[in-house]
């Protein structure tokens, strides 16, 4: 079990410095000089080759990589151009709003996913089944700004029932966080959900197919105990594995909904950063994300231990 | 040398038409050809250009002359929406093409090389590891708005993605006995490649690059939306929703159709995708 802890987090590393190279080398191929736009049209060339200095832009670009990356290990992810202040707190001071979508948005999709998917097993090939698989195919197409917007439009707009856009800090008004938080998390929940009951129904109805669960109704157990003890607990492992996997599109997605609801977290700051083309907090950013991916997917790879007893890793 | 024979592959065209009589793939395949036909016929089928300023007709509901309304700057929107269609199908069939191509290519040399395996394999992971979104984002802001530099940003979203399909496909080919063969009788490296394992590996890739064609058009959409993908004088329905997002309460039609059609666009290649992959897959086979 350690070991393989240790060859997973050996592995993330080796995945974590191939993120580095292709975002820092993807950002710095920028055209263009960042101090122009930092300075502005009519700064003087001393100036210019002050800040190039400060920005250790005057240096070779793979030692440039070189200090960005010793920085990056000891959590150094530099400082904003923009704003002044270290990368991490610039991202920190944004990170409550993103987080508390994020982890409303999952609890959107894994309730709705996991639950729609167990129904249109149950009732394969019933008029609940298709239903539940139409909507899942909604979920997969209807953009999630599209579907955003068209809640406002009828949540906020016209019946009144919420706010429109903005955000509450959970600390201050937990009760509006929840208001201003229903629309963007059901509208970027939804598509999330949409997988996660595809992969749900897949696998129920795979499980549902297995001895175990024919010798559980033989038993005599009462249906609704053989679905969700029997059947669903072992279809659960595909479905965890997707509900990880899509924890990269929910990142994605954040930007964007974040974009529509005005919301003022780390999604905003990337969009921001490209306007201001503060690079170092755009690069600093996507790494926190791809971060923060590799974890949530060893926690998977381990929580499987938990669900299913068979499970060992050498 | 010899080529060694594939086994034989019948009824395979008969399984295509009996995919596209399904109902879902059916009217996933009418809906694509409708948009399609849209996006070529758009000069004759609109009134006005994209771009054509009516700053008097400015906001005006849906009428006989504007089927969908006018935006804040007097264009027609139903012509923006044809014209708009052009950018997303050329995006989202270059994408699915390139990224089906080169990532089956990478498979193909990483899959058949086992030493090369492993780097190719932790390379993928990591590009894998960045969102779309941000990888686009990233990408777009590096080099600058245009077609084909949204078309090169989603190709290096998806090519790992394909290339993983690819790659699971070539591990299982490549032990198949009539490879073993081929390798036996002495055929070049590239031969077997191209000859014996390729043709194997086809089908999950192309039912892959149907789901990547629906993903690209919507990734596409979202970047410009974000205003990182459109250059400014090309149409594209991300814009027109940015746009539109910001007149909600004046006009509502300016935010519903440009998302309707592209909400139905990427519906329509998801059934086609969905019904091929179920007539590849020979547990969900019906007759």
């Amino acid at each position: 079990m350690i070991a393989y802890v240790a060859r997973r987090l050996g592995s993330m590393l080796a995945t974590m410095l191939v993120v580095g190279i292709v975002v820092f080398f993807v950002i710095h191929s920028v055209p263009g000089d960042v101090t122009s736009a930092l300075l502005g049209q009519d700064a003087t060339p001393a100036q210019i080759q002050a800040l190039r200095q400060r920005l250790q832009l005057d240096q070779p670009l793979p030692a440039q990589f070189v200090a960005w990356l010793g920085g990056v290990l000891t959590g150094d992810l530099g400082n904003s151009n923009y704003m002044r202040i270290p990368v991490i707190e610039a991202i920190s001071q944004r990170l409550e709003p993103t987080a508390m979508l994020a982890l409303a948005a999952t609890l959107v999709a894994v309730t709705l996913g996991v639950g729609l998917g167990a129904l249109a097993a149950v009732r394969h090939n019933t008029a609940a089944d298709y239903v539940v698989m139409f909507i899942a195919m909604l979920g997969l197409s209807l953009p999630t700004f599209w579907l955003g917007l068209l809640m406002i439009m009828l949540f906020a707009v016209n019946l009144n029932w919420l706010p429109a856009a903005g955000y509450a800090s959970v600390t201050q008004a937990p009760l509006d966080t929840l208001r201003y938080l229903v629309m963007p998390a059901a509208s970027l929940g939804f598509s999330q959900a949409a997988v996660i009951a595809r992969m749900t129904r897949a696998s129920m109805l795979d499980a549902l197919r297995e001895d175990f669960v024919r010798t559980a109704r033989s038993k005599g157990l009462p249906e609704r105990r053989v679905v969700v003890r029997h059947a669903l607990r072992n279809a659960m492992m595909p479905v965890l594995t997707v509900i990880g996997l899509s924890i990269a599109t929910l990142a994605g997605g954040v930007v964007v909904t974040e974009t529509v609801f005005n919301i003022p977290g780390a999604g905003r700051l990337v969009i921001e950063s490209v306007q201001r083309r503060d690079y170092p907090v755009l690069q600093g950013a996507v790494i926190v994300v791809a971060l923060v991916y590799a974890f949530i997917n060893l926690l998977v790879d381990l929580s499987y231990l938990a669900l299913d007893p068979r499970v060992r890793y050498s | 040398m010899s080529a060694v024979a594939l086994p034989a592959r019948t009824g395979s065209s008969r399984r295509g038409l009996k995919t596209f009589r399904r109902p879902p793939v059916a009217f996933g395949g009418a809906v694509l050809l409708l948009v399609l036909t849209m996006a070529l016929m758009a000069p004759y089928i609109t009134t006005s250009g994209p771009n054509d300023l009516d700053i008097l007709g400015r906001l005006a509901p849906p009428t006989a002359a504007h089927p969908m309304g006018t935006d804040d700057l007097g264009r027609d929107v139903w012509s923006r929406v044809a014209f708009g269609a052009r950018l997303s199908l050329t995006v989202g069939f270059a994408t699915a093409l390139l990224s089906a191509a080169l990532g089956t290519l990478v498979a193909l040399v990483a899959g058949f090389y086992r030493w090369l395996d492993e780097i190719v394999m932790r390379v993928l992971d990591g590009l894998m590891a960045l969102p779309g979104v941000l990888l686009a984002i990233a990408i777009m802001a590096a080099v600058g708005p245009k077609v084909s530099n949204i078309v090169l940003a989603l190709t290096l979203v998806y090519l790992p993605r394909c290339a993983r399909v690819a790659r699971s496909a070539v591990l299982v080919v490549r032990e198949h006995v009539y490879v073993e063969a081929a390798s036996a009788l002495g055929a070049a490296d590239r031969a077997i490649m191209w000859r014996h394992i390729l043709p194997g590996t086809l089908t999950p890739v192309i039912v892959q690059a149907t789901y990547v064609f629906a993903t690209a058009v919507l990734l596409e959409a979202s970047l410009s939306f974000l205003g990182a993908g459109a250059p400014p004088n090309v149409p594209s329905w991300g814009v027109m929703l940015a746009e539109g997002r910001l007149l909600m309460r004046q006009a509502p039609w300016m935010t519903i159709f440009p998302g309707a059609v592209l909400s139905l666009t990427v519906l329509a290649v998801n059934m086609i995708g969905d019904g091929l992959r179920d007539a590849m897959d020979p547990r969900l086979r019906r007759g």
